[in-house]
Order: C-alpha cells, then structure tokens, then sequence
C-alpha cells in the first residue's frame, strides 16, 4: 500500500450516490416542516417579541396569557414586559396584581423594591417565619392532614387524645399563616396608572397622586365613577377607577 | 446770651408746632352710595389737632349742593398712654344727576388760625335702588347665570334692613340649593346705601361659590326672618315681633357641555386658561438638572392632568411633587437631566379648556423654550499634606439593593386556589369522622343467628339433634332460673332421643327460652 489507498465503489455504493438526490429532498422537507413547526410555535410563544427585543408588542398577549391563567407569575412577567416598554405606571399596576394573587412569593416584591416601592404591610410581613408552615400546597396538605386526625380522634369508637393533640398542634401551627395569606389575597391594593388627583366628596382635589403609586382601596364601592383610597402619607379621598385599570 | 435761648426756644417751638401740624388728619367723609335727589349726609373729621374747627371752606362743585350740619362732635381717648382727638363736623349734600364728581380739596379753618385741607376725590353718582321698599328686601341671584358643568357661578344673597328703626335678622335663610357643589367658603359684606326716598338701609351680602356637576336648572329661592328688636338697658337687643320677607329667586341654568369640537384630551378645564412654561436654569452642564415648571391659571385646574413631555431619549426628566397649589394656580414640575451637549428644545405644551364666553373648544399653550447644555467638566482633585489615614477605614454598610427579578416565563410553583380555609378543615373534619364511623361499623362484631328462635325452630320441625345443638348454644347466656328450664328442657329431650320416651310438650317447656337472642 505505502501509503496509496484505492478506492473501489461497489455496486451497491454506486446505487446509493443515486439515491442520494432523494434522501437531500426528504432532509430539506423533512428541515422545512421542522422549521416551520418551530416558527409556528414561536409565534404562540407570548415572550417571543420580548425575547427579540420588542416588549411592548408581547404585551398583548402576555395580558391575554395572565387573564387566561389569573396566574402570579403570568401577571409579574406581564408588569416587566411593561416595565421594558417604558410603561411604569402599567407595570406597576401588573406587578402589584403579582403581589395580590401570591403575597407570600418574594419576586413581586422585589420587584415592587426595586421600582423604590413598598406595598403595605400585611398580616404576613407581622408573622414573619411563623407564618411559613400554614402557606403553598403544604399549608393546605397539613390543615387538611389535621382535619382528619381530629375527626377520627373525636369520632372514632375509642377516644384518641393522641390523634386530637396532634391534629390541634397542626391546626396552630398552620392555621395563623392560612388565614394570613387568605387576608393580605383579600386586600384591595391599587396603583395609579397614570398621574391623577385625590378628589374629595364634593369633587375638590386634594392631593396630586402620580403614575405608580400603591394605594390602599378602603372599600369595593365605586361612587361616581370613583373609589375610596388612601396612601401611604395619609391622604385620603377618591381616586378615579379609569386611573387605575392598566391597559395593554 | 439772650438771644442764643431765644433762637433756642423758638426752634423747640417751631418743631414742636410742625409735628403738631404733622400728625393732624383731615378726612373727608362722604355717604356710600352717592344716590342722586335726595338729601344725604356726610362729615369731615380731623384728627389729634391741637385747635378746635373754626369753619369748613366748602368748593363749588357742579351738580353738588352741600353744606355743613348744625354742631359738632369731639372726642378724646387714650389708648395706652397715647392721647388721640377727634373732631367731626357734619356736612348735609345732595347730588342732583349721574355723573362722576371730583371734589377739590376743602379746607378747615381752626380756631388758632391754622387750615388743614382734604385730599381731593372723585366719585360717581348713582340712582336709587328702587328695589328698596318696606322694611326688609331679600334678592338671590346667580352670576353668571348660565354655566356648564364644572364652572364656577357665584350664589349671592342680599337682604337690605331698612335702618330707621333697630331690625335683625340671626342668620341668612338662603342656602345653595341641593344639587349644587359648594366649592369654597362662604364670603360675607355688609354695606349701607339709601332708597329713592333718602331712607337709610343696611346691607348684607352672602356670596357662595358653587358649581354643578350635571346639567339642569337649579332655584335659589325661600323667606327670609327678621326681626323688629329694641336695645335694652345694657345695650342688648330685644326682639318685639317676628316677620318674614320673601326672597326673590333666582334660577341658575347648567347646559350640557357641546360634544361638537370636544378634544379627546378634554380634561374637564374651563376657561378662560393660561399655560406658562419656565425653566430655572436656561444653560447647564450636562448631568447637571434644571428645572422645568408649567403653570397653569384659571379655574378648576386641580383637573388637569400632568402632560406627557416629549423630550429626546439622552433628557432623563423626573417629576417632582406638585408644589401647594395657590388659588386658581397649579404647576407640574420636573426635573430634566440632559446627557448630551447642545441645545434642548422643550416643545410646546397644550391644554384643552372649554371657554364658556364663545362655548367652544380652545387650547392654552406655553411657549417652547430652549436650554443650552454644555459638556460637563471634570476637576482633578488636590490632596495636600498626610494623606494617610489615621486610623483603619471601616467600609460603609452596605446598602440592601433590590434590582427586577427576571420573568418567571410559567416556571412558578403553582399556588392553591383561594379555597376557603375552613371549607377545607371542615371537610377535613367531617372526612376523618366519617372514616372512624366506617371503620367502627366494618369492626363490629358479627351476631350468630337468633338462638331461641332456631330452638323454636327446631321444636316445630321435632329435630331432637337440632334442639339439643340449640338449647347448647343458649347456655352461656342463661341465669340460674333459665338454667333451670334448659336442664328441664334437655332431660326431656334426651329421653326422648336416647330413652324413645314421649318427650311430652317441649314448646312449652322452652318457652321462656324461645326470646333469648
């Protein structure tokens, strides 16, 4: 050999060099269809625009998304796709609906944080740690867990004490962050969307509200196209609802 | 040496005399409104004049007629240590036609010799109020008269008390009717003027701010109490007999405002509006701010909206808080931080107002303005002498930094649903009870077939095993007497199986048996 090779085709090779016209068509069909799936996909994706740069033009169908689902995460990713967009008073008004569906979770309140925001303390923040055991999935597994062992410990033929001590333990340990959690979900946080006023009964301005501004909705009751608010510096008065409802 | 104290004495004298005259103050008094054709009274006074008045030297003045009154009044008080006179004279005028008077200086002669004069005035004359009649006359009005929604009107209210006897009144009847927002404090005035007949009245005057949030007509309109009274012996007043007046109404009309022409950034202002814009500093540095102020002025402006300012993406413009809002006035201010040299142009702002003059549409603009940003400088900075450090440097604590989380893109554990948190432990709890339920009855016991009934059973059906099987199974349960009829029972059953003896009639011996289970 030194070092020269000769190479014979066969016949079988030959006839797969004629074949391999048709194996390149199916590859480049069978890479079209895939391309064409993954481009369809994309466009389902709600983040594809923000992910090539364009937030505000993901933001209608990240709203679609959050209204669909109602979920935390869905309204957070939607308040910093506004947030990007340069809409801050959207954003913030989005991330505050973050932090209304999940009080417990940390990013919406970073979130809130890093926009030099503080929302209002709940009944969470005062329970601090304590409140851990009674929250998520968990939460709900455990007070369920001690519903049962104190209905079979009463109900059973022969009385359990052990079973009702351990469902009442259960019950203290997890029932104050549930009802915690249950309470700051219930709160009526708002923000201003955009620059608005405080207005009085009589329609007098009080207070000079800007865009962004977390306040604390005192009761459900719309009057006159208004609802009742405070903030954090203690001006109360009547905030107009429009001011208050982000659109994407 | 005689004459040095004789210049002496006459300059003390002379000051004195000049300071004298200096402080002397002569007013001229005339009654307010100057009605035409009837008699009215006025009076000049003067004030801490060492000289009594002599005479008044009264001007010609054309189409005045006036003359000093009979006698005069003089007054002495001291006031912390100061003594203050005063003395008027009275004067008795009537005007004989509508027309703007300029009354010269009159001069008064004292008794002393020394004159004083008036400063010269000028007033206009005016017809009577024919409204003015009887005792006491109420008038609401509203001015304007026609608004739209949101702009201001004034409510007043004059009641007029005729003065030749004492009449009061404790409080106006009249208030803002319903429906009608009070946007201020009620204001307050009280005047005199005469009727055609010379008669003096008081007036008192109660003005409302108001405006109405819908169109619609709204009617000022009631009675008015009031009050014949005497002063008593201390000067108090005393009221004789009640009266009413009624109040001659007045209709505010509000008018929709058009849609014709209405700007989709309409913000409910009305006119007439002015915009300004300023800047405190038209040349900065660049990072440096200055800041930006528009001011708007008219009524309602607690209504508009902070604007929008377009400004190039290298100006960072940061709004401040609004500062107090003046009466009538609101600013929006900002901050604006160029990071670029050259000149800025601020542009134009517009604000939409309604002008309820020529009920249309109008915009009020502030100018554009232009700030001229220069490169920043840098300074390098000197540090002279031992720049060592006495003593070691603790860092500064550090300060906890919050930055946007990332987007969570669905990957967040999912949270339990807002399921009420007692609907789940009494589920729970009824959950478990039911199960120690189903686990007590799955646990209980099984019961063998009825024993006596099966002895019975086999009694009828004359089955000695069976009956010997069942009167064995009863056993345990018995009590010494049904022990008793079981040993009965079984010797009669046994003869009759092992001995072929009639058993004779088992039922009745097994009675008592037969109901145990």
């Amino acid at each position: 050999m030194n070092g020269i090779a000769t190479v014979r085709r066969s016949a079988d090779s030959r006839a797969a060099g004629a074949a391999e016209p048709e194996i390149r068509k199916s590859l480049i069909t069978l890479l079209m269809f895939a391309g064409l799936l993954t481009s369809l996909r994309g466009a389902d994706d709600p983040y594809a625009a923000w992910g090539h740069g364009r937030p505000q033009d993901a933001i209608a169908s990240l709203h679609h998304q959050a209204l669909a689902s109602d979920r935390w995460d869905a309204w957070l990713d939607l308040g910093l796709a506004a947030l990007a967009a340069g809409r801050e008073g959207d954003g913030i008004a989005w991330i505050l609906a973050a932090h209304q569906r999940a009080p417990e979770r940390p990013e919406p309140r970073q979130a809130l944080r890093a926009l030099s925001l503080t929302p209002p303390s709940g009944w969470l923040d005062h329970l601090g740690p304590l409140a851990m055991p009674g929250l998520g999935w968990g939460g709900l597994l455990l007070i369920t867990l001690a519903g049962l062992l104190l209905g079979y410990g009463i109900c059973a033929g022969r009385r359990r004490p052990g079973m009702v001590l351990i469902g009442a333990g259960l019950l203290l340990v997890t029932l104050p962050g549930r009802i915690a959690w249950e309470h700051d979900q219930g709160r009526l946080l708002v923000a201003a969307v955009r620059d608005s006023q405080l207005y009085d009964s009589a329609g007098r301005p009080i207070a000079a509200i800007s865009a962004g501004t977390v306040l604390e909705q005192e009761s459900a009751a719309v009057w006159a196209e208004r609802i009742l608010v405070h903030d954090a510096e203690g001006h109360r008065g009547h905030l107009p609802l429009a001011d208050t409802i982000a659109k994407p | 040496m005689v004459s040095r104290w004789a210049y002496v004495t006459a300059l003390i004298l002379s000051v004195l005399a000049l300071s004298r005259l200096a402080a002397v103050e002569v007013t001229l008094q005339l009654p307010d409104p100057l009605v035409t054709g009837v008699v009215l009274r006025g009076s000049i006074s003067v004030e801490n004049s060492a000289a009594r008045i002599e005479r008044i030297d009264l001007p010609a003045v054309a189409g005045l007629e006036w003359n000093t009154g009979r006698g005069s009044n003089y007054e002495v008080r001291l006031a912390n240590g100061v003594r203050t006179t005063r003395e008027s004279m009275p004067l008795v005028l009537r005007v004989q036609q509508v027309v703007e008077l300029t009354i010269p200086a009159v001069t008064v002669v004292f008794d002393d010799g020394s004159t004083a004069t008036t400063t010269a005035v000028t007033v206009k004359t005016q017809v009577a109020d024919a409204s003015l009649s009887g005792e006491a006359n109420a008038t609401a009005s509203f001015e304007p008269a026609t608004i739209v929604p949101g702009e201001p009107a004034m409510l007043i209210y004059r009641l007029a008390l005729r003065q030749d006897r004492v009449r009061a009144i404790k409080q106006p009847s009249l208030t803002p009717p319903a429906g009608l927002l009070v946007t201020g404090e009620r204001s307050e005035a009280k005047t005199e003027t005469v009727d055609a007949e010379g008669r003096e009245w008081s007036v008192q005057t109660w003005s409302w701010p108001v405006t109405a949030a819908a169109p619609g007509t709204y009617d000022a309109r009631g009675q008015q109490e009031w009050y014949r009274c005497r002063n008593d012996f201390f000067s108090q007043l005393v009221i004789e007999s009640t009266h009413q007046a009624p109040i001659r109404p007045a209709t505010l009309t509000v008018t929709p405002l058009p849609d014709a022409g209405r700007p989709n950034d309409f913000d409910g202002l009305i006119g007439p509006l002015a915009a300004s814009a300023s800047i405190d500093r038209p040349r900065i540095s660049t990072g440096e701010g200055a800041v930006f102020t528009v001011t708007l002025s008219g009524p309602q402006v607690g209504l508009g909206h902070r604007p929008t300012l377009a400004l190039p993406a290298s100006v960072q413009a940061y709004p401040k808080d609004d500062a107090e809002d003046k009466s009538g006035e609101r600013q929006f201010r900002w901050d604006l931080v160029p990071g670029t040299a050259g000149d800025l142009t601020l542009p134009a702002l517009t604000f939409p107002y309604f002008d309820p003059a020529t009920r249309t549409y109008h915009r009020a603009s502030t100018a554009p303005l232009t700030i001229t940003v220069v490169a920043g400088r840098s300074r390098d900075l000197v540090v002279s002498g031992d720049t060592r450090p006495t003593r070691p440097l603790t860092p500064p604590p550090v300060e906890e930094k919050f930055v946007l989380p990332p987007p969570m893109r669905g990957a967040a554990a999912s949270t339990p649903p807002l399921v009420g948190t007692w609907i789940v432990l009494s589920a729970a709890l009824i959950g478990g009870g039911l199960f120690a339920l189903v686990q007590r009855l799955a646990t209980r016991p099984r019961r063998g077939p009825h024993r006596g009934k099966a002895l019975a059973a086999a009694i009828n059906a004359k089955d000695l095993d069976a009956m010997a099987r069942a009167l064995f199974a009863l056993r345990p349960d018995l009590d010494a007497a049904g022990r008793q009829t079981a040993d009965a029972l079984e010797h009669a059953i046994d003869q009759a199986r092992f001995g072929a003896r009639d058993a004779g009639d088992l039922a009745a011996l097994a009675a008592p048996l037969v109901g145990i289970a």
